[in-house]
């Protein structure tokens, strides 16, 4: 049998319970392994008394430093913690701070990025454009959550309303009207409310050295400035319209309409800050060109598409310019687009020319 | 600030600032770090089924950057300064030196193994670590025996130049 490595070894000396029986039934006949535990054993002993601390802290201390915090914590504006992991569940990727600012970042270009020196509006959109990406390519992305500290609003998910006036009074945001339809559609909506999201993003020099050096590779240098920049992204509020279609749950059309999302930043320059994230190590060629493609004045929001399992196409809704998704297996369709500041999708289990057919119908 | 701070402050508080005087060595730093990673965490969106792990890390992340810098500021301000005396073992033994080489060794480990080794020491399990820092839990082990290697290594280097 082969020998345990170093690790499960060490792990034999904290949690042995944690170790199989085969493995414990070979560390017992193996005079290495035996050395090697023992050996294991000792070096945790010594950095066990060289890192003894003092005793813990009491119900006292915890109760001033309580107050010393509660005091404090609105006059603190910034706190830097350069931790969170590579693959964190903490912060992850899907987090629409992360996308949204990330996407947003290295679709603005020279003509919004040249002033940017304190809290600018880098980042309004007015129209949609598919960003086509491979699963394979997803795999390979550079997480960029690890490369800063994500603060945002919380339980950012739609609370439902009892109707459409009562969603208008809570969100300022008429609801869309669906004037047909689509066959195999029928009843009254549900109505939910999405309140306003505000979310931050702050570049950590440190974060991203070290979730490079996490995932093997060397990061770029961050440029001057970048270290402590802050992306503020906002959206919201918003309504949703939900068509479940008889006793079945699954929605079969939904209705969104929310300001769309704009993103502010302070401190490094976009121009800085759009080269250094086309720069990570990781990012596709292909996705790169893509991005480098949007038009580069911030008025364009990326709409990602997994090309394995969907398709996308430029359509429009009223004369503005929209992005039609659709389902590879044809068993959804949802359209995106921007009009008069608002984001709108419809999407559902649809044929497109329904989707495109609700869309170009609300009122 | 969210609801769930207080409970959680009050939860976790001792650990997290031991957490950060196992590498500083000082209470008072450690006190001010925990007060950083608890406004941090109360801006978060971390779960408080979560918290536990995180504010683990998170003090362990903030006592190393620390540590780092004061360990650069320190070599600076030796290398200027003029000393006026030599000291000698005793004096190590005296002072408790051991404690101030094992975190000179833990700010020039790589960063994962001296989080590894803090966390470790101050209680969390292998599964818990490997969750905090999204490591396999495998990993856990081989990246502290490592350590503990190092840092055994650096205290045998220093006590034979004496």
């Amino acid at each position: 049998m082969r020998h345990p490595s170093d690790g499960l070894l060490r792990r034999a000396v904290d949690e042995p319970a944690a170790v199989s029986d085969a493995d414990r039934h070979h560390i017992a006949g193996c005079p290495r392994c035996r050395q090697e535990l023992r050996a294991a054993g000792a070096d945790r002993e010594l950095v066990a008394a060289a890192l003894q601390e003092g005793p813990p802290a009491g119900p006292d201390d915890v109760d001033a430093a309580w107050s010393r915090m509660v005091n404090h914590v609105d006059d603190v504006r910034d706190i830097k913690i350069p931790m969170l992991a590579r693959r964190s569940r903490w912060v992850s990727v899907r987090r629409p701070v992360v996308v949204v600012a990330a996407a947003a970042v290295v679709a603005v270009g020279t003509t919004a990025a040249a002033a940017a020196v304190d809290l600018l509006p880098i980042f309004r959109p007015d129209r949609v454009a598919s960003l086509t990406i491979q699963t394979a390519d997803l795999a390979s992305m550079p997480d960029l959550s690890a490369y800063g500290t994500v603060s945002e609003t919380q339980n950012w998910q739609p609370e439902a309303a009892s109707s459409a006036a009562e969603a208008t009074v809570r969100t300022g945001i008429d609801v869309p009207k669906v004037m047909t339809l689509p066959q195999g559609v029928v009843g009254a909506p549900r109505y939910a409310v999405l309140s306003t999201y505000e979310g931050r993003f702050t570049f950590s020099a440190e974060m991203a050295r070290v979730a490079a050096e996490r995932a093997g590779q060397t990061a770029p240098p961050m440029p001057a400035g970048v270290d402590g920049t802050v992306l503020t992204l906002n959206a919201g509020p918003g309504v949703v319209e939900t068509w479940t279609g008889g006793s079945v749950e699954i929605p079969k059309l939904t209705v969104v309409r929310m300001t769309a999302p704009s993103l502010s930043s302070q401190g490094a320059s976009l121009v800085t800050l759009r080269d250094y994230l086309l720069e990570q190590p990781g990012l596709p060629s292909s996705v790169a060109d893509q991005i480098r493609a949007i038009p580069a004045d911030g008025s364009t929001l990326p709409i990602p598409v997994p090309a394995e399992y969907a398709t996308s196409r430029s359509t429009t809704v009223n004369g503005e310019t929209a992005t039609l998704v659709t389902l590879r297996d044809g068993s959804a369709a949802g359209v995106v687009w921007i009009a008069n500041g608002q984001l709108n999708a419809v999407f559902g289990t649809l044929s497109p020319e329904d989707a495109e057919a609700v869309a170009r119908g609300l009122r | 600030m969210r609801d769930d701070v207080e409970q959680v402050f009050r939860a976790e508080y001792p650990r997290v600032v031991a957490v950060a005087r196992r590498v500083l060595g000082s209470g008072r730093e450690a006190e001010d770090v925990a007060q950083d990673v608890f406004i941090a965490f109360s801006r978060a969106t971390v779960p408080a089924s979560e918290a536990r792990g995180w504010l683990a890390a998170a003090a362990a992340h903030t006592a190393l950057n620390l540590l780092r810098s004061d360990s650069r500021r320190n070599r600076r301000e030796s290398a200027a300064a003029v000393p006026d005396h030599v000291p000698d073992v005793a004096d190590h033994v005296v002072t408790g030196a051991s404690r101030a080489r094992v975190r000179q060794a833990l700010s020039r480990l790589p960063r994962t193994q001296a989080l590894v080794v803090v966390l470790r020491h101050s209680g969390l399990s292998y599964q818990e670590v490997g969750a905090a820092l999204g490591m396999p839990v495998g990993s856990v082990g081989t990246t502290l025996r490592r350590a503990e290697a190092a840092i055994r290594k650096e205290l045998e280097d220093d006590a034979s130049s004496l």
